[in-house]
């Protein structure tokens, strides 16, 4: 049962390769299937764009969550601070419940 | 028969003999490196008889038995990690067949000695070896991370080299406190060892936090995790695919083994931080991978969020052994979600010669069948029914609502919030109207990609082939068992 399944996924993937070399090379949309049109008017790509980085902005502000992006800014002295405070955290945590074990 | 054993050594001879043929003959190192891991996978896959047939097989290095001599032990979980890193390595090694051009010696070797790493901390039976094991891996991720030499892929580098180092130090000092306790490296014969050490003995405490602290590093467990995605996007799509994927289940695997076969630590006390440490993970990851601009960033801390799933699994693990059974297939399945997805966003590089999603678009209508394959695997990173992440994340909510149904809503919405950041990458990506040029597609890069979407389809829609798996491993974690075996008691 497992090896007829694979072997359907299997085959199925390479139809659909094959049939996508054709769909690649053969059809191409018209200028006006490309336009986009939005609020009564002719909208440019660009101004459809959100920026990807920012497209959630407005939950991150409300979640207030801005700050973790901050602490992964790149600095080194603050990812090795994160460590230590990890390690101290872990392992007074352990110390002092272990007895509780 | 461990069979296993002869792909680790394959491995690590091919690394040793590419610097040679390459003074005469460079072109045929690819080949001999996808030959070698070829035969590294059919080696393990020829030792999964035994283990099924066993539970445990065993391996002395030399004459001396355990606890004395190097004892190598491979049971279920060990099995499971063997085959995950010769596969993925194989997948890996045929893509990079044509995605790296320069500097192939250098890069061939090192994929080579991860692998090696890799699969001797799947294989060892003793503490001492497993850091080795874990230096030699970490040690090639280092230069395979300055791979491109240009400033970010140096600063990335030297990040993940002092972290990392930190990471081991952390692993060793942990092993040297065990070793004034027990005085004994074997991993069974410190289980019997240190049920006889007190529980008010400090020192048994400050070593298991070393060791996870450590071995968090490598696992990328906040607050460990910061230097992952500045390390995984400088690095070659090829290389961050075997390092997300299979670096960090090895640290997975290196804390579970740890923590249930040499600690065998059954207290809820340990376990509540655990999945503290997990939640934040989850939550951390998800929500910074929703404001990333660059792809392979965007998959890092997707990976960061996944690996807090299955801590989150794991700590539940120790209330009930559900918990234990839906982190180990978890494990299984973000492995494939995650090379099937940093091997896509490798041919999007490749393709496109950018990973920064304002500048990618309509690649779709390029290439629908790597569409195709991406939404597989973001799909199944979200958890989508059909795919292989599904059936991994039901088993958590299970065991999370049988415990503590609090967990159950942070992992459901922690979800959404994978739906949020996935399905925005796939239509940036993929949809739309952008004008980059794309160029040719080579099979042998579009093949691996394909066989792991194959891979996270197969398991999910017939999830039971996980259960099975995820049932027999986690039987096999009994520590009883693990030290008769190792240890040749009745």
């Amino acid at each position: 049962m497992v090896v007829v399944v694979f072997g359907i996924l299997v085959a199925l993937i390479f139809m659909l390769n094959k049939h996508s070399m054709k769909y690649g090379r053969k059809r191409r949309p018209s200028n006006a299937k490309k336009k986009i049109y939005a609020c009564g008017e002719d909208m440019s790509p660009i101004q459809m764009d959100v920026p990807q980085g920012s497209f959630y902005r407005v939950f991150i502000r409300y979640m207030r969550l801005e700050k973790l992006s901050e602490w992964h800014s790149g600095d080194l002295s603050r990812y090795l601070t994160w460590v230590f405070a990890g390690m101290v955290v872990l392992m007074l945590y352990l110390l002092v419940f272990w007895r509780f074990v | 028969m461990m069979y296993s054993f002869f792909s680790l050594m394959t491995l690590l001879i091919t690394a040793f003999i590419i610097p040679l043929i390459s003074l005469k003959k460079e072109r045929f190192i690819s080949h001999i490196a996808i030959g070698a891991s070829l035969l590294a996978l059919v080696l393990a896959v020829m030792t999964v008889p035994f283990v099924m047939d066993q539970g445990i097989i065993t391996q002395p290095m030399e004459e001396w038995g355990a606890p004395y001599g190097i004892m190598l032990a491979v049971d279920g979980f060990g099995m499971m990690l063997i085959l995950m890193v010769t596969a993925i390595g194989f997948l890996v090694t045929l893509f990079s067949l044509r995605f790296i051009k320069k500097k192939r010696t250098k890069y061939y070797a090192l994929l080579c000695l991860m692998q090696v790493g890799l699969l001797g901390i799947a294989h060892t039976g003793d503490m001492f070896n497993l850091f080795v094991f874990l230096e030699i891996t970490s040690i090639s991720s280092y230069i395979l991370a300055s791979y491109y030499r240009n400033a970010a892929a140096i600063e990335g580098a030297l990040k993940y080299l002092i972290i990392g180092s930190l990471g081991t130090s952390m692993v060793l000092l942990g092993i040297v406190f065990l070793y004034g306790l027990t005085g004994t490296l074997n991993m069974a014969d410190l289980a019997v060892n240190i049920a006889d050490v007190a529980n008010t003995n400090p020192v048994l405490p400050l070593s298991l936090g070393m060791l996870v602290a450590g071995l968090g590093v490598k696992a990328a467990m906040f607050p460990f995790h910061t230097w992952k995605p500045d390390v995984v996007s400088v690095m070659p799509a090829s290389a961050g695919a075997m390092f997300s994927a299979l670096s960090t289940s090895i640290g997975i695997y290196a804390i579970m083994r740890v923590v249930i076969t040499v600690f065998s630590v059954s207290s809820a006390i340990f376990y509540y931080i655990i999945i503290a440490l997990g939640a934040a993970t989850m939550v951390l990851g998800a929500v910074l991978a929703m404001q990333q601009r660059n792809l392979l960033r965007l998959l890092a801390y997707s990976a960061i969020s996944q690996v807090g799933y299955i801590l989150v699994a794991f700590g539940v693990g120790g209330f009930n052994p559900l918990g234990f059974q839906a982190a180990v297939f978890h494990l299984f399945n973000v492995a494939m979600f995650e090379a099937l997805l940093f091997l896509s966003a490798g041919i999007v590089m490749h393709k496109a010669g950018t990973y920064d999603m304002e500048k990618l678009g309509g690649m779709a209508r390029f290439s629908p069948v790597l569409a195709y394959a991406f939404l597989i695997g973001m799909l199944a990173n979200i958890g989508i029914p059909l795919f292989n992440g599904f059936a991994s994340k039901w088993m958590i909510y299970m065991a999370t609502l049988a415990t503590f149904p609090i967990l159950t809503v942070l992992t459901v919405v922690v979800s959404i919030m994978t739906l949020m950041y996935g399905l925005r990458a796939y239509s940036t990506v993929f949809l739309g109207n952008k004008t980059v040029k794309p160029g040719r597609i080579l099979r042998s890069m579009l093949l691996p990609v394909l066989i792991l979407a194959v891979i996270c389809v197969l398991f999910g829609v017939l999830p039971q082939l996980g259960f099975q798996m995820s049932e027999f491993v986690v039987g096999g974690l009994d520590n009883a068992h693990y030290i008769a075996a190792v240890l040749g008691l009745g």
